[in-house]
Order: C-alpha cells, then sequence, then structure tokens
C-alpha cells in the first residue's frame, strides 16, 4: 500500500510530519521519553529559557475549566546556562528529531543576549521567541506581541544576528493579529507560531479567592480551538511565511483543520496532559485520511480551505 | 512509566463516600514502590484532566487505590464496574524511602540495649491519607521480616470516616484512633495524639515517622517531628495537570540548599510527592 508522505518544511527545516510538541507541555523533552517515541515527532520546542534561572509563580498554577484549563506557571524554567550544560545534551541523547528552543526575555536585550548565546550552539533547528506569555510581569505594560511596532523591532534585531530560522509565537490577545504577524515577518521572521493561551480567571465561590496564585492565568485545550483555528487561518492568509498552528488541537481532524486553514505544522499541548500518546493517534489518523481522501503528500493541503464566500 | 488500559477487577463500595478499586496491569504493579500515585483518566464531560491517586496495594498483577467521593471524576470511578477499564498512567513520583534490612539491624545493633525491644515505626494517616499509607505498612513488614513495630495513627472527623482499619490489623500493625467528635479512640486531631504519644513513649526507639492527609495536619506533623528530632517523610498533594515532571504545575517550596536563594520550587509530581518535612518550606 502506498504510504503518503507526511513531511512539511518550514523554512528550510525538514519535519517527517506535522507534528510538534508545544513549548511548556513538554519540558525539557526528557519527561515523557519513556511513554513518548521521541523519534516519531515531527520537532520538539522546549520549555521557554530565560537568561536567568526563574522562580515562576507562587501555586495554585494551574486549574481544570470546562474543556481546558488555566495555567500561571509562570516561566519557572533552569535558565540558559543551566539548559545548555544539562537539558539540552540529555535531549539531544534520547533522540535526533528537531530541537527548537523556545527564548523569553523583559527587554529587546535580553532577547537578543540569549540568540547570541544560542549562535553558539549546532544542535538545535530553530529558536522559537516567546513574546506572547500572559503569566509575567513585563518591563513595559503590554507584552511585545501585543504592539506592532515592538515585534517589528525584536523581529529585525532578533532575526538580524541569528544563525538558526526564527520562529516568532503570537499572543491571541490582541485587536488584530494579522498586523502584528505581518509586523514579525516585515522584521525577517522565517516562521510565524500561533497562539499563546488566552487570559482568564476562575473564583473559588468558598473562599472568594481566585483559584489561581496569579489571579488570572491563560486558558489553554479544546476550548479555545475554534478561537485559535480563526487566528491561524487569519494570519496565514496575510503572510507568506509558513505558520505553526496550534491551540486545542486534541485529535487528527483539529490537526488536519489548522493545515487546511494554512498551518505548515501544528502544535499540540495540553492534549499531552490528557493523554500522553496523542501525537500517534493524530499522525496515524491523517496517514488514514490521506490514504482515504487519494492525497499523495500532507504539503498540499495546506491553506487548501475552500472559502466559497467572501467574509462579511 | 507506562501508561495502560487497566482492567477493573473490583470496586468495592466500603461507605457512602469511600471506594477501593483494584486494577489489573501487571508491569505498573510489578515497579510500584509505596508513596507512588498513577495518573488515571476520566471519561466524562464535567472532568478534563486526569487525576492522581495513590497507590494503596500492589496484590498479584494488580494495584489497588483508596478514593473518597468528593467530585464530578471520583462520582463517575464510584460508578465504573468489573471488566470496564480505565486508562491509567503510572507508578508516577518518587515513593517514599525506606531503610533497606541491612541498614536497619545497623542501626539496631548500635541504639539498642534492650535485646528485646523492638524499632518502632509511626504512620500518621488523616482521613484519604491511608491510601498512600497502607503500601508502606505492608512493605515495611515485608523488608523486616515483621520484625519491627510499626503504629498506625489513623485520624478522622468521626467514626464513620474511619477506612480499613482492619487490613492495617491483619498485617501486624497496632492501630492508634483520634476522631475530631471522639465517636472512636482518642478525641482530638492526629498530631497532638502523636505528640502526646512520643512524650509518653521515651526510649521507645521510634526511628521515622510517615504521613499523609491534609496539609495543615502534616504542617504540624512537621513541626512535631522536628520537636522530637525523628526522621519524618510526608506524602504532599498539589493540583497536577501533566503528572510527570513536564508542565511545572505542581510546585512546593523547598528550602535551597546550594544557592543563595531562600528556596526553590520543587514538582510535586516528579520531585515528590514524598518530601521530608525539614525540607519543606512551610507557610
Amino acid at each position: 500500500m502506498h504510504i503518503s508522505d507526511l513531511s512539511v518544511n518550514l523554512a528550510g527545516i525538514k519535519l517527517k510530519n506535522p507534528v510538534i510538541m508545544a513549548s511548556g507541555t513538554f519540558g525539557y523533552g526528557e519527561e515523557y521519553s519513556e511513554i513518548v517515541d521521541l523519534d516519531q515527532l515531527g520537532a520538539i520546542i522546549t520549555k521557554t529559557i530565560t537568561l536567568k534561572p526563574k522562580l515562576g509563580n507562587p501555586v495554585p498554577r494551574t486549574v481544570e475549566t470546562a474543556s481546558g484549563m488555566l495555567n500561571c506557571i509562570g516561566l519557572q524554567n533552569v535558565g540558559v546556562e543551566k539548559f545548555l550544560d544539562e537539558n539540552l545534551p540529555q535531549l539531544k541523547r534520547l533522540t535526533n528529531t528537531p530541537i527548537i528552543v523556545s527564548i523569553a526575555g523583559e527587554t529587546i536585550e535580553e532577547y537578543t543576549k540569549l540568540v547570541r548565546i544560542l549562535n553558539t550552539v549546532n544542535s538545535i533547528a530553530a529558536i522559537e521567541v516567546n513574546i506572547s506569555c500572559p503569566n509575567i510581569k513585563m518591563k513595559m505594560k503590554r507584552m511585545f506581541s501585543q504592539d506592532a511596532k515592538s515585534t517589528y523591532d525584536l523581529s529585525k534585531k532578533v532575526s538580524n544576528i541569528s544563525m538558526h530560522p526564527i520562529i516568532i509565537k503570537l499572543s491571541p490577545e490582541v485587536t488584530d493579529i494579522t498586523e502584528i504577524a505581518s509586523a514579525a515577518e516585515k522584521g525577517g521572521a522565517n516562521i510565524i507560531a500561533l497562539v499563546n493561551t488566552f487570559s482568564g480567571m476562575l473564583i473559588d465561590i468558598y473562599t472568594r479567592q481566585p483559584k489561581l496564585s496569579n489571579i488570572t492565568g491563560g486558558l489553554s485545550g479544546p476550548a479555545i480551538k475554534p478561537l485559535a483555528l480563526k487566528l491561524v487561518w487569519k494570519v496565514a492568509s496575510a503572510v507568506k511565511i509558513p505558520v505553526i498552528g496550534m491551540g486545542g488541537i486534541f485529535t487528527a481532524q483539529d490537526a488536519l483543520e489548522f493545515i487546511i486553514a494554512g498551518a505548515s505544522a501544528i502544535g499540540i499541548g495540553t492534549a499531552n496532559f490528557v493523554n500522553p500518546q496523542t501525537y500517534k493517534k493524530i499522525i496515524e489518523e491523517i496517514e488514514k485520511y490521506l490514504q482515504k481522501e487519494k492525497i499523495e503528500n500532507l504539503k498540499s493541503l495546506i491553506r487548501s480551505i475552500k472559502c466559497l464566500h467572501p467574509q462579511n | 512509566m507506562i501508561q495502560i488500559d487497566a482492567k477493573i477487577n473490583f470496586n468495592k463500595r466500603l461507605t457512602s463516600k469511600y471506594y477501593q478499586m483494584s486494577l489489573r496491569c501487571p508491569l505498573i504493579a510489578k515497579k510500584s514502590l509505596p508513596g507512588q500515585f498513577i495518573h488515571l483518566y476520566i471519561d466524562s464531560v464535567d472532568v478534563f484532566l486526569r487525576r492522581p491517586f495513590s497507590i494503596y496495594n500492589v496484590d498479584n498483577n494488580s494495584i489497588e487505590i483508596l478514593y473518597k467521593i468528593v467530585g464530578p471524576g471520583t462520582e463517575y470511578l464510584s460508578a465504573k464496574m468489573k471488566n470496564q477499564f480505565l486508562n491509567i498512567l503510572g507508578p508516577l513520583g518518587n515513593g517514599y524511602k525506606i531503610e533497606n534490612r541491612e541498614q536497619r539491624t545497623e542501626n539496631r545493633r548500635k541504639e539498642t540495649k534492650d535485646r528485646n525491644e523492638k524499632n518502632s515505626i509511626i504512620l500518621v494517616a488523616g482521613g484519604t491519607g491511608v491510601a498512600s499509607l497502607f503500601f508502606l505498612a505492608k512493605r515495611l513488614q515485608k523488608n523486616n521480616n515483621n520484625n519491627i513495630k510499626i503504629i498506625v495513627l489513623l485520624g478522622a472527623k468521626n467514626k464513620e470516616e474511619l477506612i480499613n482499619v482492619n487490613e492495617f490489623k491483619n498485617i501486624g500493625c497496632q492501630i492508634k484512633i483520634a476522631t475530631d467528635d471522639g465517636s472512636s479512640g482518642y478525641k482530638g486531631f492526629v498530631p497532638e495524639y502523636l505528640h502526646n504519644l512520643l512524650v509518653t513513649s521515651h526510649g521507645a526507639r521510634i526511628t521515622n515517622i510517615y504521613s499523609c492527609g491534609p496539609k495543615p495536619m502534616l504542617k504540624e506533623i512537621a513541626k512535631i517531628s522536628g520537636i522530637h528530632k525523628i526522621p519524618c517523610q510526608i506524602s504532599l498533594e498539589e493540583h497536577m495537570a501533566c503528572g510527570v515532571g513536564a508542565c511545572m504545575g505542581c510546585v512546593v517550596k523547598i528550602k535551597n540548599q546550594k544557592s543563595n536563594a531562600k528556596f526553590e520550587y520543587k514538582r510535586v509530581c516528579k520531585d515528590g510527592p514524598v518530601f521530608d518535612t525539614q525540607e519543606v518550606v512551610w507557610e
């Protein structure tokens, strides 16, 4: 039987399939290694790394919602030094699957410092620039990704000096995400990734306190899928560079919707917590779909949405 | 760790709220250690994330969990029946540290004045805390050829909330009960009962305390074991998402030995759930 080709190309990075483990949901890659075959993944995006180790927010950091969850982890991470000394080598020992390192800072300088440090590392496939975490205090009131000019400036600075392809990860909490995406593209970014989480909250009616320590947190899971899908479609229609789409993807059907909408690859995150075998299910069922629909390769599905009527 | 669809051997109703379930999972059963837990998928629209359950017992190819109905997840579980399947991930977590036989014999030789006096270990269970301590008690008895005295302090709101007291008795543990309302045993909270026990048993060579239960209780147990200078391990809980150490959701403040920082955050699901009381930053 003819096996369909699931490979995709992200700005020169060849992935064997479109399934990527999203940042913040897969640790530094080795936590799930006993039950997830890392070699089967398209790529792994690490937990966001900062220049110095970050403690993160107090607990409670997670709470379940209807069809999803809120988190306010606050970027707890070991810092770039320990990451390069221990976590990255450990991950490279475990798999040859492309590793994408996610980075964040409070100022453009911190981002560029991180990029310069990562320039000395050969073993990574790309850098994902996280400018959209809703759970940390920024020096400016808003996230970089909530302002087109800031996004452009940051994209330009890091793209100019980076030896690795630059992925900019966007927040969905903006009036016009195509403006932000275009700014990132104009600045020189190679790939756009979206969405980061939506900001939300829950309250304990007996203590009358917020259920999260940081009051608000990022919402993820199936609850956000239609919201994320629409934003991926919008961005893919507005930029020429490849898009990694994510937000509530749990099934192959979800993944295919994002690809048809314009994503060249998809991220799964919260789904891993519920079923760590999600990656396998998605890959197998995409294969079945391609065979059934007599589609030779997955690439031909990217942005193949048929909109019969213009949007009002 | 292993992810598997485990068949339910039985789902026993102990009281109106407490249940005991047995799940067939040979590979998980074989690897399980006292203090570890499983992460269980609940197929209900009212439940999204998996739920963690301490491993209560290991029996042949199966593990058992003990649970109380407190919400939609445990409600769902109570309705499951023999021969149905549940998807579980485990064994997870670090387990209680147990001295091996050689260490114990060596310690005894050093300490024992009276040859007939056995070393004692106290297990302190608050409410559903029994869920992780029964497996521990069994393993301690097995490791020591039943040659140590295990005292189990069971604390509950009232007589009705006392669970599986006989199962502990049947493996040779000495039971001491404390209920808030005095409907059984000592009237009062478990920590004060423990304190009284330690004060009145000077020289009873209590070598270790292990405890599991509500956090305020564990804080008191930590204080008391510190005062009496008895090594104490506790099993903590925290809201979990991934359960395997990937998301950094379920952390606890731990004293930082290495750097200048006052504390660091460790993961209850992976670096725990068992911690030494002396390393936890209590708030």
